[in-house]
């Protein structure tokens, strides 16, 4: 029995009985609490888990970073190619191509950290949910400052407004704007 | 009056790669004269620094994102004329009313190729 409670108890009954009856309860709650959190092993979490994922995503940064670079480095070759004879450069086309065939690779790389990612997330999840089920916890309604509202990044199947439809915005709205002196 | 494809051209991301796709997309297209920068603040003093034709800028960096460079520019008599396209992944309707209201000359949503950028740089500097 938590220690909160076995203090309570010992205490000689007063007139603050509704009182003790609240404390009980809230001593009730926390003492669950801390059972769920030890579950959790959030010292796992701490220290595993979510620095793991943190670590995956660099790695996606890095990795995609460097294979972009090394697909325009072979297309900024193609492009600047100024070889003697059509064989000669054919030759350093196909190189270059194969070059960017073999940088392509980053995909299957990035697509297994992706899936590690998301099954460190699925487990934090998951110990969030056990966590508040236990306090018995509703959700609150998060707001955010005006400045966050526009910063939502890519759409997770492609663009919300197309650029046709962008476009058409701009077209109709046909306040002037300022002159250029170029 | 023709283009002058010498125009200085300031590139704003915070990913050296869209940086380097873009200024690839600008050299074929014939501009040279080009500076890039990492965010809006950086950005911000180059523009103070420098005289530039037309800014392309992201929306989402830090410090100072490529809507509240827009701002800056727009507020400052200095630099209130420069021309200015936001290219960026940011594509809820809000953002392009936003980014319109702000004094955006053209709105480009990634991704988005060679003949978008083209068509849209044509629309606010002329055609070339």
């Amino acid at each position: 029995m938590p220690r909160a409670l076995q203090v309570l108890n010992a205490a000689p009954e007063g007139d603050d009985a509704e009182a003790r009856a609240e404390l009980r309860t809230i001593a009730g709650v926390l003492a669950r609490a801390r059972r769920e959190i030890a579950t959790l092993r959030p010292h796992h979490l701490r220290s595993d888990t979510i620095p793991s994922a943190d670590a995956e995503l660099d790695a996606i940064v890095r990795d995609t970073e460097a294979a972009t670079h090394t697909i325009m480095g072979a297309a900024e070759m193609m492009l600047a190619c100024d070889a003697p004879t059509f064989a000669a450069y054919r030759t350093e086309v196909q190189a270059q191509a194969l070059t960017i065939f073999e940088a392509c690779s980053f995909q299957d790389i990035t697509g297994q950290r992706v899936s590690k990612v998301v099954a460190a997330l699925h487990e934090v999840e998951t110990r969030i949910a056990r966590l508040s089920e236990a306090l018995g916890q509703a959700e609150e309604a998060l707001g955010g400052p005006a400045r966050q509202s526009l910063l939502n990044g890519p759409a997770l199947t492609g663009p919300e407004t197309t650029q046709a439809a962008i476009d058409a915005l701009f077209e109709a709205d046909q306040a002037p704007l300022p002159p250029s002196r170029f | 009056m023709a283009v002058d494809m010498q125009m200085p051209i300031l590139v704003v991301d915070d990913y050296k790669t869209m940086v380097r796709i873009i200024q690839n997309l600008l050299k074929q297209l014939g501009f040279t004269n080009l500076d890039d920068a990492a965010c809006g603040e950086e950005a911000l003093e180059k523009l103070r620094e420098s005289e530039f034709a037309l800014v392309i800028s992201d929306w989402n960096m830090e410090p100072g994102t490529g809507y509240e460079l827009l701002q800056s520019v727009r507020a400052d008599d200095k630099l209130k004329e420069t021309l200015f396209i936001m290219v960026t992944a940011e594509s809820k309707s809000e953002n392009v009313i936003a980014a319109r209201k702000a004094g955006v000359n053209s709105y480009i949503v990634k991704p988005f190729n060679a003949a978008t950028l083209k068509a849209k740089m044509s629309a606010v500097i002329g055609d070339f």
